[in-house]
């Protein structure tokens, strides 16, 4: 008890001190604070020859706040009533249809490729934002530490190429490129863009909610009937 | 003592959501996260507009901290060091290929649909 309070003290402790280490680095998308506290604490774990199951153990706690962390997501649903109200549709065609070509893409790839089936369930999530992932992995058995790597991956991947894939074919319109980056690159490429305009991250942040919302109601199902 | 007084309605009510969440889909058999089902019923209360004011701060506190609440499940893919093994690279283009796919798509989506007007 005492132990776990202390480890989960020490991760928000870490999870601080990378938020501040990243913000000092000028907030660039590789610098992800939730990658540096991971990494740190693996290193940590490697040093001190903790066994994971000891760590996973003692972190429940944390672990189970993240149910309710995705339940306050609703709080950025609800503070873009307004754009919702007046180009709810397109949001929604957007969002829907982009989120299907991400999980398509990527189990698509996966497959032509001759990946793994692990890895090719763990690849159907990266378009999804890492909360919503581990929810989904938990409720369907999946894997959810290589599930939650690829999301936190793909999101740094998208902060750094897809403003630069926008700029080279010339799409400017505001609220595509929000659309597009937020399901795309979730939480890493809205920060992104949020500290460049933040009304254009409000819209990244509808749009990356709304796609995990969205794949927790539907990719259960579809792993539950294929698998 | 009275900003722990002005966030835990929030948390609590997100907790209680979580859990009733997954109550409801136990109950239904379906493999969906009760998270998300009690997001649903978050949002549907906030819209509402039925003075759900009190839980703003709890719930905000929430997502402040959900990049820490990440980090344990991310620790746990040392458990998947063997599954990646050498299928690195092939994960890595995949990866980057279908962040860039989605993206255009979902901008080009959005501007045949007449949203950008």
């Amino acid at each position: 008890m005492i132990v776990s309070a202390g480890v989960c003290a020490a991760v928000l402790l870490g999870f601080a001190g990378a938020r501040w280490l990243s913000g000092r680095l000028g907030h660039p998308p590789w610098a992800s604070p939730v990658l540096m506290t991971a990494l740190a604490a693996a290193a940590v774990l490697a040093a001190a020859n903790v066994p994971l199951v000891q760590f996973d153990a003692a972190t429940r706690p944390l672990r189970w706040l993240l149910g309710p962390a995705v339940v306050a997501l609703a709080l950025v649903i609800e503070g873009n009533r307004q754009l919702l109200r007046r180009r709810g549709a397109a949001i929604l065609l957007a969002v829907t249809g982009g989120a299907a070509v991400g999980f398509g893409s990527a189990v698509g790839m996966a497959r032509l490729l001759g990946l793994d089936s692990v890895l090719a369930q763990a690849l159907s999530t990266k378009t999804v934002t890492a909360p919503f992932v581990v929810a989904i992995m938990t409720a369907t058995g999946g894997p959810i530490g290589l599930a939650a790597a690829l999301s936190v991956l793909t999101g740094v991947i998208g902060a750094l190429l897809v403003p630069w894939l926008f700029d080279r074919l010339r799409i400017g319109d505001e609220s595509a490129r929000a659309l597009g980056l937020g399901v795309s690159s979730h939480i890493v490429g809205t920060e992104w863009l949020t500290r460049r305009n933040p009304r254009a991250g409000g819209l990244a942040a509808l749009a990356f909610v709304l796609t995990g919302l969205l794949a927790a109601l539907v990719v259960p199902l579809i792993w539950g009937s294929v698998g | 003592m009275r900003a722990l007084i002005e966030i835990a309605p929030g948390v609590l009510l997100c907790c209680c959501l979580a859990v009733a969440g997954d109550a409801v889909a136990a109950w239904a058999g379906l493999p969906v996260p009760g998270a998300a089902l009690g997001l649903l019923a978050y949002l549907g209360w906030l819209l509402s507009g039925r003075g759900i004011g009190w839980s703003r701060r709890g719930a905000a506190l929430l997502l402040r901290w959900i990049g820490a609440l990440i980090v344990p499940a991310l620790v746990g893919l040392q458990a998947f060091a063997g599954v990646l093994g050498g299928a690195v690279p092939a994960v890595v283009a995949v990866l980057v290929t279908t962040t860039l796919v989605t993206a255009l798509a979902t901008a080009l989506i959005y501007r045949f649909v007449g949203g950008g007007r």
